[in-house]
């Protein structure tokens, strides 16, 4: 017997062949197997026959041998088959629905992608480090007033590296700075370089197309620069080895080439510098703050553990009796510096990628209600043939079953037509949100594979409805058309579009209330003029060593009012120092600013008391500050006139300059409106100016920047002369807000078109529903106005509804978002945008469903009633 | 008009089982094909060829002789039917009419 077992062919192919054949052929072809595999054992042994037996059984497996699908399974395969049939023919009936609705579907999908995308982009940030869970950044946080910060010392990265074994490296960076690029003949000014160790090219795990990035960077005045830089200087010409020069003076060797396609990060450059290219005086400074330090950890490091030593290696190093040391170092994990850095005071990214997600998941959710309930309002017209499944024996789960593929389908119809068509789309989208968004589907189909899972999901969702209503009700109602059994189950379509509503007037709500700030922010008073000022800032160049002789040439330009030299640019660019003060026990921490005499009248800066730097008085650029009222009220004073105050100096021996308060300026906005203003004192140190400030009188702008440029080239012919408008820079620093504005309008108006499209569908619905009721009404005699104002009652309700709720809830959200700004406009004396939004609502709303109620009450009783 | 045009395999495979007689079916037209013609062919290919010509009607078929080799399963016995001979005839014809065109093959 078992022998017998051995000689027989493999059991697992002969069960497949007997699986899968047709029965009809199965005896036949089994035997001619086995009576081959027999012979062939006789010839040519057990094994071949074995081999060769499962061959033959592969290729008999051909479609004319399969077995058919019969009996039960056929019957299944055509009743698929009508369901497709059924699809199709509903949804050519009623063209027009079937467009309206596939449209919202569709935009609801895009969005969707869109807003997928764009998601998946904004977290892809910083996850392709060399070891992303073991990078960090060196941050602190100050125990004292709550701020915290990122820079640090550079001297603090290999110290920390030496101290502690858990650090394997250390990567220090900060600006290059703008500087002129010079090969051959071609100049120009390059202001996206960074400066940073070596370890940089390994730690964020750059990817270079030339040159070694183990050695690019070891060397001073070595430079890697990114691939469209190289082309811009050196064309087809190989770029590493060449030399670049910098500022008229420094020579750069070009030792890699960036690709310019490098994984999303939150530090951008365009070129990066050897760590020892620069010679800065701070650079062994330990107090200095002027780099960001990252640390690569090693892999088993406990973090917190770390911070703690950190900590104490920090404390030790710099606390003192007069300064207690009121930081701790923080340890911020690299891939979450793009989305929720908070450190430098900025509001995190993740806020606005949180709101695009809810915007885009927002206008899904309208598209989707749309499209379920039109596919339910259009179910209705299907009563009949619903009916008459069931009559003839349909099961429920089979109904169910049809409505599901149904939905499934043409939605994968829709999402085909998204993917295939939303690249139209995307460069309106990059443009709306500044992104640089690119889609493959093949190199993206992790992505599509999510996308297709939602859209199924979309299918299943908006079939359900349909599938188990229509199928669980009484077949006989169904085939008379008798509606009764549907007449109160309205309620789901209209909590729907109660909720597609108030989503829409909370988008319009939110979309009014973003714009009245943002207007707000950029037209308040903030304290000084910033219309016609030109800034210069003048970097290190000759113009800078002849400041004083250049503003004085540009000042007897008649379309010049007045120019001022100061250290700070506006709108952040102050600095952070201790001040000493008349009877204070500790030093309090301000922001600093260094202006000449001219700076007040340029800027138009109003005094409240005593008066501004004067030329003529030398002592004022030693011994005088003038402070602003935030001043005065943190240190409690009333006035501050002729008050001691004290500035730190870099002389050991001598480690506080003193000085008396000469005059005390209104408050103005130095920085942004989303920060308050806080205590200001304002030096009158001239060797640390580096800006120009030149008001211009109204008038012939483009002549005036012509003159200052050539005076600018007359001195400093190497350099391009830059510059730009205080105004523009400052309306720049809302661009988010801006954005945030723009982005709401565009969702918005989709919201609103999408709910309308709903409340269109669901008038068109009730409209039907309602006929025979209106026709009868007609012929009792009721008015136009009547029947009207029954038709859109209830709309109106929902509308209603839809405003009282969509008002508390947005105002709430809107008020959070708000409470960011120092400086806000308040939700209750604005109170005319909900109220218009709700107005424009009803309007709008009322508008779409004319047509049906014109309709209803033109008709012909006679058309609708003649069949009773 | 429609005809049935025999392909070359198909032809070949109508001969075989032709000139086997009675005892005509897969594994033995397989068999007279490897030995005869010297053509390795699949018994699928066989099978899919046979069951076609059935359809076209050049072939009958019955079942029958199941053998223990076989592990008790029986055969299906192939038949060339009056229209299967009268093509093969007219196949013959349509060559030869070319054949004495060509001087080169015609003596």
């Amino acid at each position: 017997m078992k022998n017998n077992k051995d000689i027989s062919p493999p059991k697992w192919a002969d069960r497949f062949l007997k699986f899968y054949c047709n029965e009809e052929y199965a005896e036949e072809i089994r035997g001619d197997l086995h009576e081959l595999f027999q012979t062939r054992m006789r010839n040519e042994g057990l094994g071949s026959a074995k081999r060769k037996f499962i061959w033959d059984v592969v290729r008999f497996f051909r479609w004319s041998n399969v077995k058919k699908t019969k009996g039960y399974n056929s019957n299944n395969t055509s009743m698929l088959r009508n369901y497709f049939k059924i699809t199709r023919r509903n949804l050519f009936k009623d063209r027009g629905y079937s467009i309206l609705n596939l449209s919202g579907l569709y935009i609801g999908i895009v969005c969707m992608v869109l807003t997928v995308l764009y998601l998946n982009y904004e977290f892809s940030f910083d996850k392709e480090l060399l070891r992303p869970d073991d990078t960090f950044r060196l941050t602190s946080f100050n125990t004292a007033n709550g701020g915290s910060g990122n820079q640090s010392a550079a001297p603090w990265g290999p110290a920390l590296k030496e101290q502690f074994p858990e650090i394997q490296d250390y990567v220090r960076i900060i600006g290059h700075g703008a500087s002129v690029f010079e090969v051959e003949n071609n100049r120009f000014y390059e202001t996206g370089g960074i400066i940073a160790d070596a370890s940089i090219l390994e730690v964020f795990a750059l990817k270079l197309t030339n040159g070694e990035s183990t050695s690019a960077l070891l060397e001073p005045n070595q430079v890697v620069i990114k691939e469209w830089l190289a082309e811009k200087y050196f064309g087809d010409e190989n770029p590493v080895g060449q030399v670049i020069k910098i500022d008229n003076e420094k020579l750069y060797t070009v030792t890699g080439v960036l690709a310019n396609d490098q994984n999303p990060g939150h530090l951008t450059f365009d070129f990066i510098a050897s760590f020892d290219s620069h010679n800065e005086w701070f650079k062994t400074d330990w107090f200095i703050q002027n780099y960001t330090t990252y640390f690569l950890l090693n892999s088993d490091v406990d973090v917190k553990d770390t911070e703690g030593k950190l900590t104490a290696f920090f404390k030790a190093r710099f606390e003192s009796p007069e300064t207690p040391f009121q930081r701790e170092i923080i340890l911020q994990p690299v891939p979450d510096i793009y989305l929720y850095d908070d450190t430098a005071g900025q509001n995190p990214q993740i806020g606005r990628v949180t709101l695009v997600g809810v915007i885009g998941l927002f206008i899904l959710v309208i598209a989707l209600v749309n499209y379920v309930n039109l596919v339910t309002a259009r179910s209705a017209k299907r009563f009949k043939e619903v009916g008459v499944r069931k009559s003839i024996g349909a099961a429920k789960g089979q109904l169910r079953y049809q409505f599901l593929v149904e939905n499934t389908i043409v939605c994968l119809g829709v999402f085909v037509l998204a993917m295939l068509s939303f690249r139209l789309f995307l460069p309106g989208f990059n443009r709306l949100m500044n992104s640089g968004l690119e889609f493959s589907l093949v190199e993206n189909w992790p992505l599509v594979t999510v996308m297709l899972a939602i859209t199924l999901l979309i299918g299943l969702l908006s079939g359900f409805y349909p599938a188990f209503v229509l199928s669980s009700l009484n077949p006989v109602n169904l085939v008379k058309n008798n509606t009764v059994g549907l007449a109160g189950k309205g309620y789901l379509r209209k909590s729907l579009t109660t909720l597609q509503f108030v989503i829409s007037i909370a988008l319009i709500i939110g979309t009014g209330l973003v714009y009245k700030q943002l207007q707000y922010m950029l037209n308040k008073d903030i304290g000084f003029d910033k219309e016609q000022v030109v800034v210069v800032p003048l970097g290190s160049t000759e113009v800078w060593r002849n400041k004083n002789v250049f503003a004085d040439e540009i000042r007897a330009f008649p379309q010049v009012k007045d120019v001022a030299l100061t250290a700070n640019q506006m709108g952040g660019g102050d600095w952070g120092m201790p001040f000493r003060y008349e009877n204070g026990d500790r030093p309090l921490n301000v922001r600093f600013m260094s202006i000449d005499a001219a700076y007040g009248k340029t800027l138009g800066l109003r005094l409240i008391e005593g008066r501004f730097f004067q030329e003529e008085l030398a002592t004022d650029t030693e011994s005088s500050f003038i402070v602003n009222e935030a001043f005065l009220k943190s240190v409690g004073w009333e006035t501050g006139l002729g008050k001691r105050i004290e500035m730190p100096t870099r002389d050991e021996n001598n480690p506080w300059s003193p000085g008396r308060i000469v005059g005390v300026v209104e408050d103005f906005n130095f920085r942004s409106l989303h920060n308050q203003i806080s205590p200001l004192v304002i030096a009158n140190k001239l060797d640390w100016t580096s800006t120009l400030f030149i008001k211009l009188n109204p008038g012939s702008t483009d002549q005036v920047l012509e003159a200052i440029e050539e005076s600018w080239k007359a001195t400093e012919p190497n350099i391009p002369f830059g510059y730009y408008f205080l105004d523009q820079m400052l309306e720049g620093q809302y661009e988010a807000e801006v954005r945030l504005s723009k982005v709401a309008t565009t969702f918005g108006s989709i919201a609103i078109i999408l709910a309308c499209i709903g409340l269109f569908s669901l008038a068109t619905f009730s409209a039907e529903q309602k006929m025979k009721e209106v026709s009868i009404r007609k012929v009792m005699g009721a008015s136009l106005n009547q029947i009207w104002l029954l038709f859109s009652k209830q709309f109106i309700i929902i509308i209603l509804i839809s405003i009282l709720i969509a008002i508390p809830v947005s105002l709430y959200y809107l008020d959070s978002w708000l409470a960011e700004f120092a400086y806000r406009i308040q939700i209750v004396e604005n109170i005319q945008i909900p109220v218009i939004a709700s107005l424009t609502t009803v309007v709008v709303a009322l508008l779409t469903i004319a047509i049906q109620s014109m309709r209803l009450a033109k008709s012909n009783p006679v058309k609708f009633l003649r069949s009773e | 008009m429609k005809r049935n045009h025999l392909g070359e395999f198909e032809e070949l495979l109508l001969l075989v089982v032709a000139s086997l007689g009675e005892n005509a079916y897969a594994v033995s037209v397989k068999a007279e094909l490897e030995e005869k013609a010297k053509r390795k062919a699949n018994i699928s290919a066989v099978h899919s060829t046979l069951y076609r010509l059935e359809d076209k009607g050049l072939l009958k078929s019955e079942i029958g002789g199941a053998t223990n080799t076989r592990g008790g399963k029986s055969k299906r016995f192939f038949k060339v039917t009056a229209f299967g001979f009268k093509t093969l005839r007219e196949t013959e014809e349509l060559r030869n009419t070319f054949r004495g065109l060509i001087p080169e093959l015609s003596k």
